[in-house]
């Protein structure tokens, strides 16, 4: 089943060395060593982000087309709205196959040399930590998270919503900054019904994949988001709906209604 | 003259960049004939500050065109079509393409097979033949007629070219580059 994709990626990326790091429903990820266009040269370590949705069988060929070419467009477009504000680290788009699902662009975040070489998702950065309780609460992490914390304020600032904020989708980039990454479910709006579950997607997540020190985890990315809102008066109106909402969001559940 | 291989595509590309030319409107008057000798892509220097600008345009260009998606006449006119941000093929070619008056040139030729290059460049532009190099392009680019064509926000008409810091240029870079991915989209 997997072969049958990767060949199928293959097909459209003629010459591109391709290597899975990631699979899911909707789409597959590669990295590769090769520039889509500009010439690299053969001892060259940067590496480059390959997101290719595949072509559902179980959906009309018609409409997966329109759906794919769609959707890809959709995350495409959300990587420009962030270029447009500096302030959140995103990863820039290299190049577009809208026809064919595919987005280009840039590797964020480096291997955590102490974790097998994983990649330093916020998840395996806090993972490293687990079983020491000393390390796992350091300032060091503090300020991290709150500066994740600070970036997801920024975007709901901007209304940018992520849509599915865990901590494998938020990057701790070597300068220890972070970074945003897999846009596939965000999308832009200003209702604070839907920055409530964003945070409370977040939270969920920070609970399920850190059960140890979750509350206090939540805290600090809290304490971060609130200051992302910055100090201007009309923002901190805003500030406020949303954390109501959001505990709101919390004593309900993700869903505003009881049907489906 | 810089010569790129796209890896994803069997098409090759040559680049020159030449200063000083004299016969701008000679080679836009054959140009607009449709004249064989002149099946090349002219490009107006003074909207191009990065080698990766024009590149991506290229790789969008290529892409449609060996998807058989392209709108223009041909591979040369989609690329500089492709460096812009409008969906209005004479506003791009104006804005992208070779000047009447100009004295600075890029030009592009799409190579199918490599056995097949027939032509010599000196034949057809008179002027200095020079490395294409994003430093000199950065210094000669036009602000102003950068932010009529791609239209950003906030403006660059406000800002002076020698102001401009590292993280700036590559904050335009990326700002460009979304806007020729995502032309039409």
């Amino acid at each position: 089943m997997s072969d049958e994709l990767i060949q199928l990626a293959q097909s459209h990326l003629q010459n591109i060395p391709l290597q899975v790091i990631s699979q899911g429903a909707e789409a597959i990820v590669f990295t590769t060593k090769t520039h889509p266009y500009l010439p690299t040269s053969k001892d060259s370590h940067t590496e480059y982000i390959i997101k290719y949705r595949p072509p559902k069988k179980y959906r009309h060929p018609q409409l997966d087309a329109t759906l794919t070419k769609h959707r890809t467009i959709a995350e495409a477009r959300l990587l420009q709205r962030l270029t447009n504000i500096p302030e959140i680290q995103s990863p820039g788009l290299i190049a577009l196959d809208a026809r064919n699902g595919i987005i280009w662009m840039e590797k964020v975040g480096y291997e955590l040399i102490d974790y097998d070489d994983k990649i330093s998702s916020l998840k395996n950065w806090l993972w490293r930590y687990n079983d020491n309780q000393e390390k796992a609460l350091t300032e060091e992490i503090k300020i991290a998270l709150e500066k994740v914390g600070c970036m997801i304020g920024k975007a709901h600032v901007n209304d940018v919503i992520h849509g599915d904020l865990t901590s494998s989708n938020i990057i701790i980039t070597e300068a220890q900054e972070a970074c945003l990454i897999d846009f596939g479910l965000s999308y832009q709006s200003a209702l604070p019904e839907d920055k409530g579950v964003d945070l409370y997607v977040l939270d969920r997540a920070i609970l399920s994949t850190h059960p140890k020190y979750a509350e206090q985890y939540n805290e600090w990315l809290m304490a971060g988001y609130e200051r992302g809102y910055g100090k201007d008066k009309k923002s901190l109106i805003k500030l406020k709906e949303v954390l109501k909402r959001y505990e709101e969001v919390r004593l309900r559940g993700r869903k505003r209604s009881m049907l489906g | 003259m810089l010569s790129v291989k796209i890896p994803q595509f069997q098409q090759s590309l040559q680049i020159y960049y030449f200063e000083n030319v004299e016969n701008s409107t000679e080679i836009r008057t054959k140009l607009l004939s449709g004249q064989d000798s002149h099946n090349f892509a002219f490009v107006n220097p003074d909207v191009i500050f990065s080698k990766e600008q024009l590149l991506s345009a290229c790789y969008r260009a290529l892409l449609d065109y060996n998807s058989g998606k392209i709108r223009t006449r041909s591979i040369h006119s989609e690329i500089i079509f492709c460096l812009g941000s409008s969906g209005n093929i004479v506003d791009s070619l104006t804005r992208f393409g070779i000047k009447e008056d100009g004295n600075r040139l890029i030009i592009l030729k799409v190579i199918e097979k490599e056995e097949d290059v027939e032509y010599t460049i000196d034949e057809i532009v008179k002027g200095d033949n020079k490395d294409l190099d994003d430093a000199l392009l950065r210094e000669n680019v036009d602000f102003k007629q950068m932010q009529k064509a791609y239209k950003f926000q906030p403006s660059l008409s406000n800002s002076a070219r020698e102001d401009f810091k590292e993280t700036d240029w590559s904050l335009l870079l990326r700002k460009t580059v979304d806007l020729i991915q995502l032309r039409g989209c």
